[in-house]
Order: structure tokens, then sequence, then C-alpha cells
């Protein structure tokens, strides 16, 4: 694929990167240096993207690598942690201020995650990628997404879609 | 191998024993339709999918596309990598909190609608379908409100389905027309118009899973249309050139 049909597929997979981004990095200015790192380094990877693919999961892909090598550069400098994000600084994101408290509790506890676990559920959960699919994109086997998810949905079960699941009971 | 509702929705919740739990695993890993249903019924999933989809918002998106996709980006890559970097070492701040203070997407109204949607099952349908004269009504009070004309025949076009139900809803401050249809087998699906916002569908259809629903969506002037259902996303495509060619 050509530099510039990659350029152009990138917005539209832009919030996807970003969310992804945030999940890997849990911080508000690494993820946005990460999500521009991501474009970059697509469009300049553009020949090595096959259309029958996933122009999404490959991308993160490629947000994954960048991340995992700043991550080995920062170990060998024992740089300091990063900070990780202030859900304090959310801002109203949805329409109703129930809704806000909310979708900012839900966003709170994500970001609380281990970060393995977040971004498992950033893909699974939120992206709506397989578990096969989140397995390649992450490089793990599809048994170790399973449990990660498992895990998180321990913390995140207060907030389950309970009409959801009482309705599919019923019709059963 | 078959497993009901209840029985997964237990294993999602870590209730079932250790055997039955690795033996719904196992399958999974081979049966992409046992894992397609697990994923839908996961209750965890919508509330947390519906939080992290307010982020980010534009004012993010706008800077990072002007940062990395402007037509002098590749000039700029070689510095941007090294910024990068740096950023890691000095944990630079370059105003955290005005990143959080955008809205959704504009484009996030299909995953929206495909959400609604999602929730319809074939009672939905078949309780709820308008009489004819009820449906003429139906039809005129949406026209009214997305001010363009509505006609019974072009809705009827797809040959496939069967018009049940049209009503108003409302998508932020426009109007949102859903036009309900079922097929043979009683599973529902729905044409949904609505106006206004910066859509990027274009006048050629795209076609997207969403929500686990096939989806088709496309831009007519000021007007934007999702064809949601099932999950063939060649059959939403088939019906989505139909409806466009009439409407």
């Amino acid at each position: 694929m050509k530099p510039r049909s990659v350029r152009d597929m990138l917005p539209r997979a832009l919030p996807s990167i970003w969310r992804f981004a945030l999940s890997l990095t849990g911080d508000i200015e690494m993820t946005n240096d990460l999500s521009q790192s991501t474009c970059l380094r697509a469009v300049e990877k553009a020949d090595q993207f096959r259309s029958a693919g996933s122009f999404e999961g490959w991308c993160l892909q490629i947000c994954r690598s960048i991340w995992l090598n700043e991550l080995r550069s920062r170990a060998s400098r024992q740089d300091k942690a990063f900070a990780t994000v202030d859900v304090d600084q959310l801002p109203d994101i949805a329409p109703g201020i129930e809704q806000n408290l909310f979708a900012r509790e839900i966003i709170s506890k994500v970001m609380a995650l281990p970060d393995a676990q977040r971004s498992a559920v950033e893909l699974v959960f939120v992206q709506q990628f397989t578990y096969s699919e989140a397995a390649v994109i992450l490089d793990v086997p599809i048994g170790t997404v399973m449990s990660r998810l498992h895990a998180a949905r321990k913390v995140l079960r207060k907030y389950a879609d309970v009409t959801l699941g009482e309705s599919r009971k019923e019709q059963k | 191998m078959t497993y009901s509702d209840q029985e997964l929705l237990a294993f999602l919740n870590g209730e079932l024993d250790d055997r039955r739990a690795g033996e719904i695993e196992q399958t999974m890993r081979v049966d992409q339709d046992l894992e397609s249903r697990v994923m839908a019924l996961d209750p965890v999933a919508g509330p947390v999918r519906d939080a992290m989809m307010s982020l980010p918002g534009d004012q993010v998106l706008r800077r990072i596309e002007d940062a990395a996709l402007s037509p002098r980006q590749s000039q700029r890559e070689s510095r941007h990598l090294a910024r990068f970097a740096a950023v890691l070492v000095l944990g630079a701040t370059l105003g955290a909190g005005a990143m959080w203070l955008g809205t959704p997407r504009a484009d996030d109204w299909r995953g929206r609608v495909a959400q609604y949607q999602s929730l319809y099952v074939a009672d939905t349908v078949r309780l709820t379908t308008a009489s004819s004269d009820a449906l003429t009504r139906q039809i005129g009070a949406a026209a009214d409100s997305l001010g363009r004309p509505l006609d019974l025949s072009a809705l009827e076009a797809p040959s496939s389905l069967k018009l049940a139900r049209v009503q108003v809803l409302g998508l932020d401050e426009a109007p949102l027309i859903q036009i309900v249809y079922t097929d043979d087998d009683g599973k529902p699906y729905a044409l949904c118009i609505t106006t206004g916002g910066e859509g990027d569908e274009g006048s050629d259809a795209s076609s997207e899973m969403l929500h686990g629903l096939a989806t088709t969506a496309w831009q007519d002037g000021d007007f934007r249309f999702i064809f949601v259902g099932g999950e063939d996303l060649s059959k939403t495509g088939r019906i989505a050139d139909q409806l466009k060619a009439v409407l």
C-alpha cells in the first residue's frame, strides 16, 4: 500500500490508536506522543501493510512495538516511573451529569488496572477485537488474554450491565 | 458442544468449575461463533466500552493529525521521534488537562446506533410492528422531523426484508429516524437517518462490524445513513445499495 493511502486511512484509526496507546502508557502526554509516532511509523512502513488484514490491528501492533522499544530504552536509562492518569483532569464527557460520573468512575477503574489487563480490556471490551486478534496484537497466547480479561472483569464487575445479563437469562 | 447463555454468563463471571471453564476456553479457540457469543454476552464490556469510547476528544485528535499527518510530516519525522524520547526522559507537560476537554467524535454516531440496535431481539419487532395506517403516519412524522421526503415504496425496496415500524429518535441535537425491518427469521434490522454533524461517511458506502452487528454507512448531502443488523457485512452492503438507489 502507498504511504498516501495509509495517511488517508489513519484519521479513522486514530481514536483506536490513541486509546490503545493510553492503555499501554497510562500517561496522557506519553499517549499523545506515542500516537503520533505510531502514525508516522505506519506511513513509513506503508508498503508492509497488506490490505486483506485489519488496518487498525496493524497500527496497534506498530504502536506496541514502538512502546516496547521505548520501555527497553527507558529501562537502560533507569528513568523514573511515569505519572499515571489523574482522573480529576477528566472533563464532562457525556451528556448527563450522572452519566459523566459513571463514565469517569469506569475510566478511573480501567486506568488503575495493571498495564497488561488494561491493554486487553481496551482491545477486547472497547475495540471489540476477538480474543485471538487481541492475542496477535499483544503477542501473547490467547489464554493469557482470557486470563487478563478474567482478572479485569473481577475489578470491573460492579459496572456490569445487569439488565443485559438478566434479560438474556430470561430469554433462555 | 452447546452452551446456554446462562452457562456462558457463569463462565464470564468466574462461577463455573475449572473443568467446564477450561472446556469453554478450548472450544472458543476453534469456534468463532462461540467466541462471538461470549463477547456479546459479556456484561462488563458494554459499560466499559461506552465510557472509554468518549475518549479522546476532537481537540486531541486534531492536534495529533496536524502533527503527524500534515503534508510536511515526513520532514518532521526524525525530529518528532527524537522529541518522543526526550519527553520520556524529561516528563515534559504539554497541557494534559486540555487534552481531555474534547467531545465524542462525530462518527461515533454509528457505534451508538449499532449499540442501540444490538438490544433488539425478534420479539422487539414482533411486538411493535405497526399497522399499515400507523406506518403511513409514522413515515409522515419522520419525514417532517428529518426535513426530507420519505416514501413508503422506497423504504420497502429491500425485497428480502419486511418493513415493521418507523420512529423518531434523537441523536444529540439532531433527529434520528429509525426504520425497523425484519427478515423471514425474525432477525431485526434498521435503517437510521440523521442530519448534520461532520460525518466522514462519504457518498460511497463503508461497512464495518460495530457492537457485534454488521453496519453499512454512507452520506448524501446533509443526511447520514446507516443500515445495521445481522452479522453479514455483504448483506448490509447489498441492502444499503438498494436503499441508496431509491432514497
